[in-house]
């Protein structure tokens, strides 16, 4: 069973949970409610029970229906009179991670009870809680207070690695943060705030110009990451163990702040604009903050003060002439370097447009958007009713997922473009020219639902992937999910084509996104094509990881 | 307060300075940060050098590294909480001092006061006080004394915001692992600390199943808000708050909405009276109006319906709900018109070339609860500024039924002569607002010959700076004039209606709840009596009042 919200930070994970929408039959009402759910809660580093464990238990099929209770002494638990269905579980104790039953990331095990099912018995394993605190001080040892302090964390998530923005706090008045619940692995600690002493609005006039004085204390703090760091790539790795601590203590060292400047085309009228800058802490995990840009000289703009660093700037500002807020521009900047910005310029990031072509021929519904994705950022543009699309903020260049937000059943067919690059469902774009694509869309995307068999019996807990041809090129066509306790998944919104099925057991450490440490399992697999609105229901074989 | 404050001459200090807000109104009208020295005035090219020390209000210790911005010359305090800076030329100079976890004086305080220093030779034991922040931490655990993680911890209060009293969130929180929580930055005063077992990210209240669960408890341990302890916090302390919930049953509520037959119901909302912020989901079967909802702790609850009539019109109706010790069933929510009343403004001028079209107003109307509103429930029910351009045009819809104090704040010159709705004197007694089709209408007369009242507010008989107050006599509903003097203690009235007032000089209005007259009460016998006529422009000296 899988969430439907795709990419959760770890400590939405316990709410999330309970937002699972799951195709499922309705409990037949007619029926005795006879059946129960049995288990035991252990800890899984030690096996020992686990008393006071708070169980949940909800019902998939609805939304109502709730139940908590507490574990006995040995660890057992036992929800009785149930109605038919499926039900997700999650387990609470001080100490452990809270967890939906058997949960990997975002995927964990239903639990189906009805007729012809055995009553589960369930072993419902709790690990350690781990947790790294820490205490972040300025360049005297005076604690930092309301820092925002951000958890990275280096996992396989959704079949491929990534360092990932997992939760965020904010450091008390004695400096300190804490981040609990924690599984065991990979993490990094970066923080980001400012002196509370700096002065950085310089108030500059026109008059003063440029050459007003600036004040010693114009200075700033860069991103700074465990231990003391100024790149993620240089930041200490905290490994950390099962039910472990670790402590990730900062030190935080004020720099001169840099001060961009933008020259545009000399209206008078403009004296200030705002703008957005926003950093990558790793890839697709931005932190931003508002600037603001002051007239210095007919036509010149400085900012407020920033930390050195490489920006993707986006600004917005009154056009006079067209009476209304001008379309944000977006652009690379690299403050520390005395950059000046030149906006009568076009920017150096790739404008892009495009239309689309239906079938068959429809008019295109209201909130049709078309998407370029990139790690967790996405880029958006509406489908106009004449089928046309143009991204309102330039696309800086890289390689982009090509998507769609499946209004209607819609999806996309194909991608051809002018001024960039295509590989199946990939746009690499390498220069700031622009980009007009042609796309094609089609409506009625499929379902796949099944069983994960063994020696013809239902597998619980197997890793289920739907692999599509060209695996490389076509990444967002995946859809994987985990095997309940009666071996059912679903596979929902499949874009139509020819695609592979594999169920791997225990295949939680699989990087099953990559082509290479697929292959050995696509021969087992069992193939499929999947036709407009198609529904399927199969029994692929399980495989050992 | 008055500990935080030293006037000149102050017996033990060679001087205590006022910080904070003067200057950053300067700061403002200068609209240029210079690192040199800003004088105000300057008769000879010497310079002077200040000397001086930040120091802790309450405990006297000096404050290392605080940052000392005198005349716009900025410089962090040593060791010692020393600071000397110099290159000044005679003149008067803002100056402050900031630190994370002290406030200003200012910020405690609505006045503002003297915080210019004038320098006419170097300047040495000057002392910057500081007020340090307040703490209040604590841990919560359930019955079996097992910490809770994840509480939603509250700190409430109430704010005196334009001499009224209007209850105020300050901060909240969630416990953390151990069930510990620690609000700090907050300044000296009276809090309610509350705890619920609710989820902070999307506001369900999941504190509850079937089985029971954690009522929103109050400090020390109580649920319910009658038996609350208040906490008085005192500048600098840290107040350790450790209590415990207990898991008591939960209830269920059932009812219907009724009164939309033909239109269509949009939502109802569950909220708890003392945290609206807390609100239960509700189950509703939308075409019946039928409604359940479950998992309800004891309590006290609101619930807000909104839907249409059949021709689109909003409906909007609401229903108290007590929950104690049984299920409450039969819960009837009817949905009416909300009340609209037309606010009817009339200009009245001796004057030929006065422009009606000046007289814009602003009309708020809050809640006027018997007891000078120190409720909790009291909310604004509506405000904001709108143009009367046709003079009868102005509407203040959707006002839920009660009871309302009035106020109508006129622009350009105008006052407010007289305040009706039908023959009731809004002036004296508050608005009453019944359900569906009553008719209210207020009337607001406005004329432009207005009185002028100057003075000067003294001790001893020496000027001192002050906030002043002019409290008309015969209308307990009007709220007072209130300005602040210049630091020679100047203060000036204009646009007063004629009538009979008593002036009050305050050194602080920090906390006083001054558009209630018994909040006035003990002082209104120490002011100055002065009856104004049209276009009379009077003089009157004030002593002050020290709170």
């Amino acid at each position: 069973m899988i969430r439907i919200s795709s990419p959760v930070r770890l400590a939405g994970l316990l709410l999330a949970f309970f937002t699972v929408v799951v195709a499922q039959a309705p409990a037949a009402s007619s029926q005795r409610s006879e059946w129960q759910i049995a288990g035991k809660v252990i800890s899984a580093a030690d096996g020992q029970p686990l008393s006071h464990a708070q169980v949940t238990i909800r019902s998939v099929a609805d939304n109502n229906f709730a139940q908590a209770m507490l574990t006995a002494g040995d660890g057992r638990f036992l929800f009785r009179g149930l109605d038919p269905g499926k039900y997700v579980l999650q387990a609470k104790h001080h100490g452990f991670v809270t967890e939906g039953y058997q949960q990997h990331g975002s995927f964990f095990t239903g639990i189906a009870v009805g007729p012809d099912l055995p009553s589960p018995n369930l072993l419902f394993r709790l690990q350690p809680e781990g947790y790294i605190s820490g205490t972040i001080v300025d360049e005297a040892g005076d604690p930092v207070r309301r820092a925002q302090v951000m958890l990275l964390h280096k996992s396989l998530v959704n079949g491929e690695w990534a360092t990932r923005s997992v939760n965020s706090t904010t450091s008390n008045d004695q400096g300190s943060y804490h981040f609990g619940q924690l599984l065991p692995g990979a993490y990094f600690v970066c923080v980001n705030t400012q002196p509370w002493y700096a002065q950085t609005e310089r108030q500059i006039t026109e008059a003063a110009g440029a050459n007003a004085e600036r004040s010693p204390l114009d200075v700033a703090y860069p991103l700074t990451c465990y231990q003391d760091v100024t790149n993620l790539s240089d930041a200490t790795l905290i490994d950390l163990q099962a039910g472990g601590h670790a402590s990730a203590d900062l030190t935080l060292t004020a720099v001169p702040a840099q001060h961009l400047v933008v020259r545009m085309a000399d209206t008078t009228s403009v004296s200030a604009f705002s703008a957005m800058l926003s950093q990558q802490v790793s890839e697709g995990n931005p932190i931003s903050f508002g600037v603001t840009f002051r007239k210095v000289g007919p036509g010149v703009f400085e900012s407020t003060g920033v930390p050195p660093g490489n920006y993707e700037m986006e600004l917005q500002f009154y056009d006079p002439k067209a009476g209304r807020q001008q379309k944000a521009q977006s652009r690379a900047v690299e403050a520390g370097k005395d950059d000046e910005i030149d906006l009568s310029e076009p920017a150096p990031s790739a404008a892009v447009s495009g239309t689309v072509r239906f079938i068959p021929a429809i008019k295109p519904p209201a909130h049709l958007f078309f998407t370029l994705s990139h790690g967790e950022s996405v880029f958006a543009a509406e489908i106009s009713s004449h089928s046309e699309f143009v991204f309102d903020r330039a696309v800086p260049p890289g390689q982009y997922e090509v998507g769609s937000s499946f209004t209607g059943g819609l999806f996309v067919v194909s991608v051809t473009a002018t001024g960039a690059k295509v590989a199946g469902r990939t746009l690499q774009i390498t220069s700031p020219d622009p980009v007009v694509l042609r796309v094609v869309m089609a409506r009625g995307v499929g379902e796949i639902k099944g069983t994960a068999m063994r020696d013809s019996k239902p597998v619980s807990g197997a890793l289920v992937v739907l692999v599509p041809l060209d695996p490389a090129n076509n990444t967002p066509l995946f859809r994987a999910d985990q095997s309940d306790s009666d071996g059912t998944f679903t596979l929902p919104s499949v874009v139509p084509g020819k695609y592979t099925v594999v169920a791997i057991d225990n295949g939680w450490g699989l990087e099953w996104k990559n082509p290479a440490a697929l292959k050995p399992y696509l021969p087992h697999g069992e193939v499929l094509e999947v036709a407009p609105e198609g529904r399927y229901n199969i029994k692929p074989k399980v495989q050992d990881f | 307060m008055a500990a935080a404050y030293c006037f000149p001459p102050c017996p033990r200090l060679a001087k205590v300075i006022f910080l904070g807000w003067a200057l950053l109104a300067a700061n403002a009208s200068i609209g240029q940060i210079d690192s040199s020295p800003h004088p105000a005035r300057n008769s000879d090219s010497a310079t002077y050098t200040l000397r001086g020390t930040v120091i802790n209000s309450i405990t006297g210790d000096p404050i290392r590294r605080a940052l000392v911005n005198a005349g716009l010359q900025m410089q962090f305090t040593d060791g010692q909480g020393r600071f000397e800076v110099s290159g000044f030329p005679a003149g008067r100079y803002g100056i402050t001092a900031q630190k994370p976890g002290y406030f200003s004086p200012s910020r405690l305080e609505e006045r503002r006061g003297v915080m210019f220093l004038t320098v006419k030779g170097d300047m040495s034991d000057i002392v910057l006080k500081l007020i340090p922040e307040g703490i209040i931490s604590g841990r919560i655990t359930d019955e079996n004394g097992e910490p809770m993680e994840g509480v939603g911890m509250s700190v409430r209060g109430w704010r005196i915001i334009n001499g009224r009293r209007q209850q105020e969130e300050f901060s909240r929180q969630g416990t953390d692992q151990d069930g510990q929580f620690r609000f700090y930055d907050l300044m000296p005063g009276t809090y309610y600390l509350t705890a619920s077992v609710m989820s902070e990210r999307t506001g369900v209240f999941s504190g509850f199943s079937e089985f029971g669960g954690y009522p929103t408890t109050y400090f020390p341990g109580v649920t319910q808000f009658n038996a609350a302890t208040p906490i008085k916090l005192v500048a600098g302390q840290n107040l350790q708050a450790d209590f415990a919930l207990h898991r008591l049953p939960a209830y269920q509520v059932t009812g219907e909405v009724t009164g939309y037959s033909g239109g269509r119901l949009q939502l109802l909302q569950m909220g708890e009276n003392f945290d609206p912020g807390i609100t239960l989901p509700v189950e509703l079967n939308r075409p019946t109006g039928a409604f359940v909802v479950r998992g309800v702790p004891a309590g006290s609850y609101t619930l807000h319906a909104t839907a249409e009539d059949e021709t689109g019109r909003r409906l909007v109706g609401q229903a108290t709900v007590s929950v104690a010790s049984s299920n409450v069933s039969g819960v009837v929510i009817a949905v009416e018109s909300p009340v609209s009343i037309p606010v009817i403004v009339q200009t009245e001028s001796d004057n030929p070339s006065a422009s009606r079209d000046s007289a814009q107003v602003t009309v708020q109307l809050s809640s006027a609860v018997p007891g000078g509103g120190q409720n909790f429930f009291n909310q604004n029910a509506w405000s904001g500024p709108t143009e009367d351009k046709d003079h009868g045009g102005l509407v203040i819809s959707s006002v839920q039924p009660g009871r309302y104090n009035v106020e109508v704040t006129p622009t350009g010159g105008w006052y407010v002569q007289s305040l009706l709705s039908g023959s009731t004197d809004l002036f004296a007694e508050p608005l009453t607002v019944g359900t569906g089709a009553s008719a209210v209408t207020i009337q607001a007369l406005l004329r432009d010959d207005g009185a002028t009242l100057a003075g000067e507010t003294r001790q001893d008989g020496r000027p001192f700076a002050a906030t002043v107050l002019a409290v008309m006599q015969g209308a307990p509903l009007r709220t007072p004039w209130v300005t602040n003097t210049s630091d020679q203690g100047e203060f000036r009235f204009e646009n007063l209606p004629p009538g009979d007032y008593v002036v009050l000089a305050f050194d602080n209005i920090a906390d006083l709840e001054y558009a209630n007259r018994d909040a006035l009460r003990d002082y209104l016998s120490q002011g100055s009596h002065v009856t104004l006529g049209s276009k009379d422009s009077k003089t009157i000296n004030v002593e002050l009042i020290r709170r």
